[in-house]
């Protein structure tokens, strides 16, 4: 948490007005309190009436008022400070997660920058709003408090001096000790989840081989033996708190008594010693706050890691000087991102042939390069099936062209201008891209076939859907192109989606297609509509297929077979049989 | 009935834990306000007599409080956790006991595929309803009482004050808060599941994005998300630091007001003063109590949404009910299926329509179409985990709805598309075919299957933890594993659901020959895409279609 605020110092700098402000309505608490003694000790012991006490009243009143009004407006700035943070740190993973090449992205654990982006970030905010606080209050108010006493009554500092040392070790305690258990005990209450979602996840299969109503008897003894380990674990936490919570007592019961004894030989006031009574307590809260918010804390702490991890900015890194850009990994993968292209130049798109010459590529951390050598023309207006088993190579042609991947060694060129001179945007507008699956993005079939063209008019998007014989289908769903589509919307199947893929880029009109067969089985009609509209778009423009159906392969003007990396020359025993 | 009074129903096995815990929050609560109480009774006693002697009656009552706060609250935090413990396996049990005849049928008609995770979380909230929900309020109450009285029996209008500040801090104020909050945060439920998609879109589509340069237009949708969700992150904050101040106001306020109001009784003679000083002190202390409510309020609706969503799952009727006097289990075991209409939904076409097959008992049959053809779904309703609507099925010519469901289960070893492996070991996993399976039966369909000489080479063996969902497995593995399974339960009828499709040529030719010469007289059905890689089947059928000897296929 610490170094994800030092790459945000004004969230840090409001974070410590805030806890100034939360420190100084702990010191109005003192003042009040003190107050509000020598109100009753004038009552009690001079016999002054509540006329005599109005304007003392009053002023503890106005204490009381001012406490509020501060630790209001502290946990206002505690809550927009952490909204700040969780703000910008939104936007920083959102640029990291869009700036990376999706080979390296696929390369990550699938949920995670998701999960960062959504439960860690959440996770920031009570760690800066109560917990933060909690650590800075738990060390100025008891400093108040013992200032407070040794002027009033300095031999009662003797027991809070005792009380000291005690709530050092007693913070090391939770420190350490408290730390470990209750990590372990969410640990395994974690597990314990775990177990319960597995079984839920499996009953289908439970009960399919006849054991599902036995489980219930597998569940209330995995579930009740956990209880009883976890108890004995938890038994240890509980003497902790037992030991804090009798300390303070020990210690409000020590100083009554002590006092006490004080006044019934006249040694003390009684105002001072009431004060010293009411404060003792307060010596103590703040520890017992610090302990209930230490959950918050430590997933914070835990949730900040997994931030900085994702914007790489690891434990060995050094801050970067502006916090919006992130750092690329140092050592990381030769993979192309949108904002740090090396040597790019804003060269325009020439037209010609599309070239790889001598291509080495390999993934981010993978040994073995995926393509070994690889060289293969493109002319303007030809027509090439790519052929081959899988892993032979021919989505990391597509990855590099689309520079989701750069080459090791060897070019790619466009009508003899390198890929890696022109800009990056530019070359990807010259290409219509049709994947195996394509994304359906959350929003209306028209928004799908509008992506990254959002001013096309209906017209156009009406025009592409119908070349790309997808207007028939979109036309039969709820609401037509309105219809949403996505995570929360409708679910198209394998070749309603390649259609919609298809219409957009009919839509976009490129140069280049690339076009990745689907190997999943569709119903004759479908296969049949979304290979003619397959066709339709490859007509006149650089087509790149990759093919796995007879027909594809009959259609192209040029078979080029892969073979683990390498283009092979007898092609005819890869070629889908007929 | 509501769905609390359900919720608290459900914890009736443990009503005197619950009353325990309840009583123990309270009297841990109530020892600290006497602690407070008698130590300014002791010191403003200390004040007029002259010898220690008169304190001892107050000495010994403030050390007997302050030990007993401590042990109080141990022994309060130790029944409410063992309890907490006690009610979360009594949950868990109780919707597993509820869901279970309901599933798979229930439980994937109307749900996404998180179903699943959704109910972990929420059975997660629930475990928290009972000591944060129902133990604070009545802890709080019996506290507010014994406060209210103690200032009460001084004089009732102390009392009276110090109850309205407590309902106003522990009741009135949360209650608002939460009617004020309450728009702002459905907002902010919805506007979160709009970041959410965004981002999952960014992810999964990134590729898709970049291609189309559309990633500019996603980031723009994602920051006006976030934008949009941290304003109304901004406005709960507000009303919520604003409820906080005025808490922190009222303790300060009630102190002040019980004091203002004693000082003149003290005046007139009509309170001791030796019991002015307990007058403020006790109020404070009494706040104690009603703090914590704000976040049992929270937690209620939490909780409410909880339940609501696990009762509408566990309400619901199954799919398929035993018949109430069933047939005896069937002795033969020949397949017949006649007029098979099914769908998942009324609305939707149907799945299976008018299908006709039978499969003779000991046959080698083979079950063919295209996905999305029924395949799948004729083995589920085999299971019975669904009632066809039209047709009948037919189990040793019994009909299978005058059977037990578990009778008819009991006739079939299936490898299912989404059969679950268990994060347990390989061995457990294997064993849940049959719970008496010996190691050498274990390694006997193991072999069979091809996959013991996988197991053999990983370090734990057959005592190798899977992981969630098999996660340490390959495809293969993975479907050499779920044969194995289906092989060591040696029933009847194997059905093997496009089980050997990771697995290449000769590896599944492998498998198949070892089911083949691992027992006589097993029905084996092998279900796939295409025909072309079942050589040897004795019968073919495609889906809709009369069984067609495979002599009568055309090549």
């Amino acid at each position: 948490m610490g170094r994800l605020l030092d790459v945000h110092p004004r969230v840090r700098a409001r974070i410590a007005w805030g806890t100034a402000i939360t420190a100084l309505g702990g010191l109005l608490l003192v003042a009040a309190l003190v107050l509000l003694s020598f109100v009753v000790a004038d009552v009690f012991a001079d016999g002054a009436t509540l006329a005599d006490v109005a304007p003392m009243l009053a002023g503890v009143a106005g204490l009381v008022v001012a406490r509020a009004v501060a630790l209001t407006i502290a946990s206002v700035v505690h809550h927009d400070a952490a909204a700040d943070l969780q703000l910008a740190v939104r936007d920083e993973l959102t640029s990291e997660l869009l700036g990376r090449s999706p080979v390296v992205a696929a390369a990550d654990r699938a949920g995670e920058t998701a999960g960062v982006l959504g439960d860690a970030v959440d996770a920031l905010a009570p760690n800066l709003t109560s917990y933060r606080p909690a650590t800075r209050l738990a060390v100025v108010l008891p400093s108040a408090v013992f200032v407070t006493v040794a002027v009033l009554d300095p031999w009662s500092t003797l027991v809070l001096a005792f009380a000291g040392p005690m709530l050092l070790l007693l913070l090391a305690l939770i420190g350490g000790r408290t730390r470990a258990i209750t990590d372990r005990r969410f640990r395994e209450l974690r597990w314990l989840d775990g177990f319960f979602l597995d079984v839920l996840q499996g009953l289908a299969t439970l009960k399919a081989y006849g054991r599902s109503r036995e489980e219930a008897e597998v569940i209330e003894e995995v579930s009740a033996h956990y209880g009883r380990t976890t108890m004995e674990v938890l038994r240890t936490a509980f003497q902790t708190s037992l030991v804090m919570e009798w300390a303070a007592t020990a210690a409000t019961a020590l100083v009554a008594v002590e006092v006490g004894f004080r006044l019934v030989d006249d040694q003390l006031g009684f105002g001072p010693a009431l004060a010293v009574l009411v404060l003792t307590p307060e010596f103590f809260a703040p520890l017992r706050r610090l302990a209930l918010e230490y959950h918050a804390g430590t997933t914070g702490e835990a949730a900040a890691e997994r931030i900085l991890a994702v914007l790489g900015l690891e434990a060995t890194a050094p801050p970067p000087a502006t916090a919006t850009t992130s750092a690329p990994r140092p050592g990381g993968p030769s993979t192309t991102t949108d904002a740090s292209a090396p040597g790019e130049g804003r060269v325009a798109v020439p037209s010609g042939a599309l070239v790889l010459d001598d291509v080495w590529a390999t993934y981010p951390g993978a040994v073995t390069p995926a393509l070994r050598g690889v060289s293969l023309r493109l002319e303007p207006g030809e027509r090439v099936a790519l052929v081959g088993p899988s892993g032979a190579g021919k989505s990391t042609v597509v990855n590099l062209l689309l520079r989701f991947l750069d080459p090791d060694t060897g070019t790619i060129s466009v009508g003899g201008v390198a890929l890696a001179a022109l800009d990056t945007d530019a070359w990807r507008r010259q290409i219509g891209w049709v994947p195996q699956r394509p994304h359906l993005f959350a929003g209306t079939v028209a928004d799908n076939i509008r992506l990254g063209q959002p001013d096309a008019d209906d017209d156009a998007v009406l025009a592409a859907a119908t070349a790309a014989d997808a207007d028939r289908f979109v036309r039969s769903l709820p609401l037509g192109y309105q219809t949403p589509v996505g995570e929360d919307g409708l679910r198209l199947s394998g070749g309603q989606r390649q259609r919609i893929a298809i219409a957009r880029a009919f839509l976009r009109d490129p140069r280049v297609v690339l076009l990745d067969e689907f190997t999943a089985h569709l119903d004759p009609d479908t296969e049949q509509s979304v290979l003619d509209a397959f066709d339709r778009l490859a007509e006149g423009r650089t087509a790149l297929v990759v093919a796995h159906r007879p027909r594809t392969v009959e259609r192209a003007h040029r078979i080029v077979a892969l073979d683990r990396g390498q283009v092979i020359d007898e092609p005819a025993g890869l070629v889908p049989r007929p | 009935m509501s769905v609390l009074a359900r919720l608290v129903r459900l914890a009736g096995p443990f009503r005197w834990w619950l009353a325990g815990a309840c009583l123990l929050a309270f009297a841990t609560m109530g020892a600290n306000v006497a602690l407070i109480a008698f130590s300014a009774y002791l010191i403003a006693k200390a004040a007029v007599v002259t010898s220690t002697a008169d304190l001892a009656v107050a000495i010994t009552a403030v050390r007997f409080f302050a030990v007993a706060r401590a042990a109080l609250r141990y022994a309060e935090r130790y029944v409410g956790h063992l309890a907490t413990f006690r009610l979360l396996t009594r949950l868990r049990v109780w919707f597993y006991r509820g869901v279970e005849p309901l599933a798979p049928a229930r439980l994937v008609e109307r749900h996404s595929a998180d179903v699943f995770t959704r109910i972990g979380a929420d059975v997660e909230t629930l475990q928290h309803f009972y000591l944060r929900v129902l133990v604070p309020p009545v802890a709080a109450a019996l506290t507010m009482v014994l406060a209210s009285g103690i200032l009460g029996s001084l004089d009732w209008r102390l009392g009276a004050v110090l109850l309205a500040f407590l309902t106003l801090t522990g009741v009135v104020l949360p209650l608002a808060t939460r009617q004020l909050s309450r728009p702002v945060a459905a907002a902010t439920v919805a506007e979160r599941a709009g970041l959410h998609t965004a981002t999952v879109d960014a992810v999964q589509g990134l590729a898709d994005l970049l291609s189309a340069g559309a990633e500019a237009d996603q980031r723009a949708r994602l920051r006006a998300s976030s934008r949009a969700l941290s304003h109304l992150e901004r406005r709960v904050a507000r009303v919520r630091s604003t409820a906080e101040g005025l808490g922190a106001l009222c303790t300060g306020l009630a102190a002040v007001t019980v004091t203002a109001l004693a000082v003149p009784l003290v005046t007139d003679g009509r309170l001791d003063g030796v019991l002015l000083a307990v007058v403020p002190l006790t109020a404070i202390a009494a706040f104690e109590a009603v703090t914590p409510l704000a976040a049992a309020f929270a937690d209620l609706d939490r909780s409410r949404a909880a339940a609501e969503r696990l009762f509408e799952l566990v309400d619901a009727e199954p799919a398929v009910v035993d018949p109430v006097a069933p047939a005896a289990p069937p002795t033969s075991f020949d397949l017949a299926v006649d007029g098979l209409t099914f769908s998942y939904a009324a609305d939707e076409p149907p799945v299976l329509d008018g299908v006709h097959l039978t499969v003779p008992e000991g046959a080698w049959a083979a079950i063919v179409g295209p996905s999305g053809s029924g395949k799948s779904t004729l083995v589920a309703l085999w299971l019975r985990f669904w009632d066809p609507p039209a047709g009948t099925m037919r189990l040793g010519g019994r009909d299978v709805r005058d059977l037990r469901a578990d009778d008819v289960r009991a006739a079939f070893a299936v490898v299912a598309q989404h059969d679950h492996l268990f994060d347990t070991t390989i061995a457990d996993n294997l064993r849940l075919a049959d719970p008496d399976a010996t190691d050498d039966d274990i390694e006997r369909v193991c072999r069979i299957a091809q996959v013991h000489d996988v197991v053999a080479a990983l370090p734990d063996g057959y005592a190798t933890r899977l992981g969630p969902d098999g996660a340490r497995l390959s495809g293969g593995e993975r479907q050499r594993l779920l044969i194995a399974r289906a092989l060591l339960r040696d029933a009847p009828v194997l059905v093997l659901d496009e089980a050997t499709a990771h697995l290449d040529r000769a590896t599944e030719e492998a498998v198949l020959d070892g089911i083949r010469r691992s027992r006589t007289g097993r029905t084996t059905i092998l279900v796939a895409h295409h025909a072309d890689r079942l050589a040897g089947v004795d019968t073919v059928v495609r889906l809709g279609e009369a069984v067609v000897p495979l002599a009568a296929e055309p090549a």
